[in-house]
């Protein structure tokens, strides 16, 4: 899902992927760049039975400045959150909705003073399971 | 004994209770799942972890809190925030980041209705 969110960054202009923008891992260089990561999410009680399932996916935005990273963040912010009833990418999974888990958050300066925020959000997607209704 | 009418104050008012003893035993046992998880260092930040009651009359709130700072009456670590954020670090004994949402995740709901459930009869008597 995350790989649908860093294609959909992408596809809105937010950067390159492999050149400004990654998947799971953030290199040290360049300075200015975007990450897209997993993390847990909270279960869904309807999944045990409906092909619905909810993913969890933290961003990192990291530039070497300040205003700069908190205005991309916040725009990162305000395009995902709300997302629903389509597919980031055509060949992606059926969004339901995208909700926030935590809001942008400074994270301060990393050890080379770039400055770095981030944001974690919950993705409930439609998914095509065998023994689910 | 009957009710002569619906005693709702009385209801509203021992449910309310068992919801609050049922988010603080679910809060804690968060924190305590988190303190296994929680980078050590020279363990301040495991020893920052702590719950806080912020319920009003008609919500029940806790707070999980890790770094301390206001409210909380502990020193304020300005590295937990980013130790909870920032990609993996070579952590001792296993500890990792994200210790504070993956506890919340992995067993804030299945405990939450478990003792909400639990809670609700012991007052009901049910």
């Amino acid at each position: 899902m995350n790989y649908e969110l860093l294609k959909y960054f992408e596809s809105e202009g937010y950067g390159t992927e492999g050149v400004n923008l990654f998947l799971e891992f953030q290199p040290d260089m360049p300075d200015n760049c975007i990450t897209v990561e997993s993390a847990s999410a909270p279960n869904l009680l309807e999944s045990d039975s409906l092909n619905v399932d909810n993913y969890g996916v933290h961003i990192i935005v990291r530039n070497s400045n300040c205003i700069t990273a908190k205005n991309l963040m916040w725009s990162i912010h305000e395009k995902i959150v709300g997302f629903g009833g389509s597919k980031l990418i055509p060949s992606g999974h059926e969004v339901s909705y995208i909700t926030t888990e935590t809001n942008p958050t400074y994270l301060n300066k990393d050890e080379k003073n770039r400055n770095e925020y981030s944001g974690t959000y919950n993705i409930r997607t439609m998914t095509a399971g065998v023994n689910r209704l | 004994m009957a009710w002569r009418r619906f005693e709702d104050r009385f209801v509203f008012d021992i449910i309310s209770s068992a919801v609050n003893v049922a988010v603080f035993k679910t809060a804690s046992d968060i924190l305590t799942q988190a303190k296994q998880e929680v980078p050590l260092d020279e363990s301040p930040l495991m020893n920052s972890g702590i719950v806080i009651e912020r319920s009003t009359k008609k919500k029940q709130r806790f707070v999980v809190s890790f770094g301390g700072g206001r409210g909380t009456g502990k020193r304020r670590l300005p590295y937990a925030l980013r130790w909870h954020e920032k990609q993996a670090r070579h952590f001792q004994h296993g500890r990792k980041r994200f210790y504070l949402l993956d506890p919340m995740n992995h067993i804030g709901t299945l405990r939450l209705n478990q003792y909400l459930s639990e809670e609700v009869r012991k007052v009901l008597n049910i």
